[in-house]
């Protein structure tokens, strides 16, 4: 066995595991599906196919990492980011149809500013003011979107 | 002339008040995006494309390919003023450009990039509308088993364009064909992959994808590391060039030229090989190779020619074949989609103001870019000077209001969350977006063609093989991934891109 040196990139790994779920994902679920008999090919033929290239290919890239191979360092994850814009964005998908357009473009762009550590909370206010006006100006007014202005919670 | 009488029917669409207008709106939308650093076409692209439902096709076309190709012209300037390439294919440009910038030759830089990209755009466009009509009369016999071959090599080429792992790129293909085949099954009615939700019966959205993936995940990997970004110059004067420097240029910018166009047509992301390539191919025939990296005016004439024929040229396989040639094509075919066509050898003929209508917006595009590009610089430079913390909320904003409009259904929101994180996890392991889009929207052609074919030949996988043109296209894509695997090419492909990593 290898010795485990903490400089080399996991990348491989984490990019094999990735391929490796999901075509054991898809690939259960494939089995299912008619394979196909005679001259016709059945719904499940091309799925369980490419699972089965998804996996060979998982299990190679996830041994590459064994090989030598040295990579440049890894910036820190985003994780603020990854909250705050997967939240806004889920808000958005969530209470969108309730709230309005006005409304819910300032909470989610407000939430997004948020996640740059560059903002300050104030600023995050500001952005998020210009984008609701922006927003009503160019979708509701020009493009006539079908979301309403106002929702039905404030009771206009 | 037959091809006269084409492109006057193609002006007459061209010249209609709102296609001129769209037109515009396209290539200002396009070199706004190319300008700013961390939102490129494709984004946008997906983003715009369900207000494109109200328009007629031949005006939604214009305005989406004027973002394409407009967003080329707007990340020179980025390129060259901030030495941050707006736009992938402009990384070379920043090496010399932002160089002659730094030596007061800022203004020279842009000119040579906006007319050798002018010039390139233009014989481009006009290659286009001279190849694309015979090379749809050959492809209107191909059947299913040439079809299936002819995707299968264009899967592959575009691997062997991509840098970085090979491996990698091409699991993230097959994942983009695994999840093309979610949904109900176009034979028999049988749900694939739906998981009991209602919203999938139709398949994942592919605006969802492409956002995720393009849009969201860019902003996460941006966010990584917080740099402010420093405008150089702030002033441009000096926006021509003189006799000598219009005798330097012309050279690289028709050998860009040929180059791009060349390289253009192949699948994935022609064009960024095409800038890289024409770098290099200046730089060998230079009589002052020691120049370049310090400002060399050929480095800059070269491949920002090079990029633009490129970005033209790659329309050819979409509009003659129904083949998208890398992300931004599959968008468009999309739009193409949604307005109920089918693109292929059949648009040509069957819907001609269509087809001269996109090709004579084009110039008409390149011609306005060069307006808002060369007198309207100084909006641009004021531009840069908005921050990146102030743009990501516009643009997370932007996304999920144009995924939501599509269908007013949150669903196609939530799967952009889905993406965009999956789609960061992968591209900051190393692999690349652009194969799984590409996948993706081939996924369904490739399966559909694939059945049809077994269907016809009974069952018998032979009939790839028994068929000549189809033996043909596979032995090419067996000799391209052999050739790709090989180590001294892999090396070679190395060497082209080292310079994309700084």
């Amino acid at each position: 066995m290898p010795m485990t040196n903490p400089q080399r990139s996991r990348n491989d790994l984490y990019v094999g595991a990735i391929f490796i779920s999901l075509a054991i994902f898809f690939g259960s679920e494939a089995r299912h599906y008619d394979l196909g008999a005679g001259g016709q090919v059945g719904p499940g033929l091309f799925p369980v196919v490419l699972s089965v290239l998804l996996l060979g290919l998982g299990i190679a890239i996830g041994l590459q990492y064994w090989r030598a191979h040295s990579d440049h360092q890894a910036r820190p994850v985003p994780w603020r980011a990854l909250v705050l814009v997967c939240l806004s964005l889920f808000l958005f998908g969530y209470a969108s149809d309730d709230l309005g357009l006005v409304p819910i473009v300032f909470i989610c762009t407000a939430l997004t500013a948020l996640s740059s550590t560059q903002n300050s909370f104030a600023a995050a206010l500001i952005i998020a003011a210009v984008m609701s006006l922006l927003c009503f100006a160019v979708f509701k007014l020009g493009l006539g979107i079908n979301l309403p202005s106002f929702g039905p919670v404030f009771g206009l | 002339m037959d091809l006269l009488s084409n492109l006057a029917l193609g002006f007459e669409t061209a010249f209609s008040p709102v296609n001129i207008i769209w037109c515009f709106v396209g290539v200002l939308l396009g070199t706004l995006v190319g300008v700013l650093p961390g939102i490129g076409p494709t984004a946008t692209i997906a983003m715009l494309l369900p207000i494109t439902f109200t328009f007629s096709p031949v005006t939604a076309l214009i305005m989406l390919s004027g973002i394409y190709y407009g967003a080329q012209y707007g990340g020179s300037t980025t390129a060259i003023l901030i030495n941050l390439p707006g736009e992938s294919s402009s990384a070379v440009t920043a090496v010399d450009g932002y160089q002659m910038a730094r030596r007061g030759r800022a203004g020279q830089a842009l000119a040579t990039a906006a007319l050798g990209s002018f010039f390139a755009g233009s014989v481009a466009t006009l290659l286009l509308a001279m190849a694309a009509p015979p090379l749809a009369s050959v492809a209107i016999r191909f059947g299913s088993p040439e079809y299936f071959a002819l995707i299968v090599v264009g899967l592959l080429v575009s691997i062997s364009l991509a840098h970085g792992s090979m491996l990698k790129a091409l699991g993230m293909i097959v994942l983009g064909l695994v999840l093309a085949t979610v949904g109900q099954d176009a034979y028999t009615g049988t749900p694939r992959f739906t998981l009991g939700q209602l919203e999938l019966y139709g398949g994942i959205n592919f605006v969802s994808i492409a956002v995720g993936v393009f849009g969201v995940a860019e902003i996460f990997r941006n966010l990584e590391d917080e740099r402010g970004r420093e405008v150089g110059v702030k002033h441009v004067t000096h926006l021509w060039l003189s006799r000598e420097e219009f005798r330097r240029i012309a050279a690289p910018v028709m050998r860009g030229t040929a180059l791009g166009s060349i390289l253009g047509i192949l699948p994935g992301g022609g064009h960024v090989l095409a800038s890289f390539a024409s770098y290099a191919v200046e730089k060998k025939s230079s009589k002052h190779p020691e120049e370049f990296g310090h400002g060399a005016i050929e480095g800059v004439a070269g491949p920002e020619s090079a990029n633009n024929a490129a970005a033209q040229t790659s329309f050819i396989p979409l509009l003659t074949l129904g083949i998208p040639a890398h992300p931004v094509m599959a968008l468009i075919l999309g739009a193409f989609i949604l307005q109920g066509i089918v693109p292929g050898p059949k648009v040509i003929s069957s819907q001609p103001e269509l087809f001269w209508g996109i090709v004579a917006s084009m110039w008409i595009g390149n011609v306005m870019l060069v307006i808002l590009n060369l007198p309207l610089i100084g909006v641009w430079v004021k531009l840069l000077s908005v921050p990146y913390r102030a743009l990501f909320p516009a643009i997370v904003t932007f996304a999920a209001i144009g995924c939501y409009s599509i269908n007013n259904n949150p669903f196609d929101v939530y799967a952009v969350i889905v993406f965009g994180v999956l789609g960061y996890a992968l591209i900051r392991c190393g692999c690349e977006p652009a194969p799984l889009l590409l996948g993706f929207v081939l996924g369904g052609l490739l399966e559909e063609h694939l059945r049809r074919a077994l269907i016809i030949a009974h069952g018998d996988p032979m009939v790839f093989i028994q068929n000549p043109i189809s033996a043909v296209l596979l032995a090419v894509g067996v000799i391209i991934l052999v050739v790709a695997a090989l180590p001294s090419i892999r090396g070679k492909r190395d060497e082209v891109f080292a310079e994309d990593e700084g």
